[in-house]
């Protein structure tokens, strides 16, 4: 009796001594499971992985209890592998959630910065449209609205939100696409045909005009921000100058900041102390053709009843500012008015044109399904 | 008769005290569930992500042990009950630790709307200040409705703040800044061009 039981408690000692060895055997595939488990959840995989980390939260559970069974085994020689085997898949589970939470998280990173670059580059474009063609209060504030939603987009960037970071950079997108449209539907008077048959019909005469009556005569191109003086059918020189701060427009009432399109005459030369400007020469804007246009876009409404046809349109000084202005007048610098000052006069034919070629705001408009963009710089 | 009514009620007397001993502690097992939820429920995932997975993990190890219980003839659920307060002590520290980062958050947002009205208010005050000369209406008027749309960002802002949506507010604000700023620099520039 005695013997058996020595043998039997010898057997347990050394069973005892077994499972002493193999407990840490378990341990380490126990720390190594968590380990991936905390890894997938650093990399944030309950957002972009969550089915995968609840699986391998599942086996990490399940390996646990399983050591715990071991553990508590009255035989003390634990079955190891069937533990360690648990906690490889919950460990393979971890990692397999690790991947795909880094590859989700590194596509829409980069498909979010892919959209704010786009945005960038669409904000940037309409800032340069801006600085071209004169906004309103309400598509500057689309702009300023743009450059809003791309500030946040930036921010929520930065903080890892990229499905925030995509609204906000679409809404930046969206924005500055009203902005380009709007561009188009006012560049497209540059492109259009009989327009621009006009405007160089209106050239032509001018020119003409003054080969035959061997004098000087003004042609004014908007677009290429130039007044050419003729003599005798030649150009002579040609200054730069500042326009209407909504130049692109053609003039239709008082206050549009508009340049007016049209052939005028100089009425008055006004010297210094006559003008805040320096020097200036008051053009006969509202012509007969002014006021027929003025006439008919009140009868048709699109004019406010408010609205009058304005006035005081002059060539002056103060100008070489490298921006646009006024509020459609003709600039150029005080040193350039002096000189054509000497070579004008009451009467001098001035013929303002939006441009005297096919030119890039022509070509915008063109290529307006291409979603091309207009270069803000002054020509 | 009698002595085996007696030997039947010893009998049931310990088998209620067996069963007694080996059940699951339920009210540690609820607490320790509760503390996970109210972490959870504070915002622990976002303010206080390390302190979640330590609450985490402990549920897991009492998950565990009480899966590693079931079913046992004896079982033994005092190490669940540690488990479990364990899981209680850190489900706690996480809803102090989502607090205090959610105070954190609420404090930055706070900052950056309070940055961006002072731009503001700068830049306005500017603006009131700027070279009223000749042509420069058209850019006072664009200027002006840039520092709208800045106060719109800052008015946003102070709702995302109340609704305790701070990376919200911050970028509301953040955006009020920069506009903020681009028509202060734009002032600026015009100011010293005009001095030199």
């Amino acid at each position: 009796m005695a013997i058996g039981v020595a043998v039997l408690m010898a057997t347990y000692g050394v069973a005892y001594a077994v499972g002493l060895r193999r407990a840490p055997v378990m341990q380490a595939a126990a720390e190594a499971a968590r380990a991936a488990v905390a890894d997938a959840r650093t990399a944030d995989a309950m957002t972009w992985a969550p089915d995968r980390l609840l699986t391998a939260e599942a086996a990490l559970r399940d390996g646990l209890a399983a050591q715990r069974v071991e553990e508590m085994r009255l035989w003390p020689i634990p079955d190891t592998q069937r533990v360690v085997e648990a906690f490889s898949v919950a460990e393979r589970a971890a990692r397999d959630a690790l991947g795909v939470a880094r590859e989700s998280r590194s596509s829409a990173a980069t498909a979010a910065a892919s959209l704010i670059a786009d945005a960038e580059a669409a904000v940037a474009a309409s800032e340069a449209l801006a600085t071209t063609i004169h906004l309103g209060a309400a598509r500057r504030a689309l702009l300023a609205q743009a450059r809003a939603a791309l500030a946040e987009s930036r921010v929520y960037e930065r903080e890892g939100d990229f499905g925030n970071a995509t609204v906000r950079a679409r809404q930046a997108v969206a924005l500055s696409a009203q902005m380009h449209d709007h561009a188009v539907a006012v560049a497209a008077r540059y492109a259009d045909g009989e327009t621009l048959a006009r405007w160089q019909r209106w050239k032509d005469e001018t020119v003409a005009w003054s080969r035959r009556e061997g004098r000087a005569a003004i042609l004014v191109s908007k677009e290429a921000h130039t007044l050419t003086l003729y003599d005798r059918g030649k150009a002579v020189k040609t200054y730069r100058i500042d326009l209407g701060f909504n130049w692109i427009a053609d003039k239709a009432h008082a206050g549009d900041g508009a340049t007016p399109e049209g052939r005028y005459r100089v009425v008055t030369r006004k010297s210094r102390g006559a003008t805040i400007y320096y020097k200036a020469l008051l053009l006969d804007y509202p012509n007969q053709q002014d006021r027929a246009d003025y006439a008919r876009a009140r009868r048709d409404g699109t004019l406010p009843a408010s609205a009058g046809i304005g006035g005081l349109i002059e060539i002056h000084g103060e100008g070489g500012r490298g921006r646009d202005w006024t509020k459609g007048c003709v600039a150029l610098t005080n040193p350039d008015i002096d000189d054509l000052f000497t070579r004008v006069g009451v009467g001098t034919p001035v013929t303002i044109v939006g441009n005297d070629s096919y030119g890039a705001i022509a070509e915008f408009a063109r290529q307006r399904r291409t979603g091309g963009a207009l270069d803000g710089r002054q020509p | 008769m009698r002595p085996n009514v007696k030997m039947w009620i010893v009998v049931l007397g310990l088998a209620v005290a067996a069963a007694g001993c080996g059940a699951p502690p339920k009210a540690d097992i609820d607490a320790a569930k509760a503390a996970l939820d109210q972490a959870t429920s504070a915002g622990a995932g976002e303010y206080a992500a390390d302190s979640l997975k330590a609450v985490q993990d402990a549920q897991a190890a009492l998950d565990a042990e009480l899966k590693a219980q079931e079913g046992k003839w004896f079982a033994s659920y005092d190490k669940a009950k540690e488990l479990a307060a364990a899981a209680k002590t850190a489900g706690e520290k996480a809803v102090a630790d989502a607090a205090a980062g959610k105070e954190k958050a609420k404090a930055d947002a706070t900052a950056a709307i309070e940055e961006a009205k002072t731009l503001l208010t700068e830049a306005q005050a500017l603006l009131d200040k700027a070279p009223k000369g000749k042509g420069t209406a058209a850019d006072i008027e664009a200027m002006k409705g840039d520092l709208t749309t800045a106060g719109t960002s800052i008015t946003d802002a102070e709702a995302a703040l109340a609704a305790e949506r701070f990376v919200d507010a911050r970028a509301k604000a953040e955006s009020a800044k920069a506009a903020a700023t681009t028509v202060k620099t734009a002032i600026e520039t015009a100011m010293a061009a005009k001095k030199g």
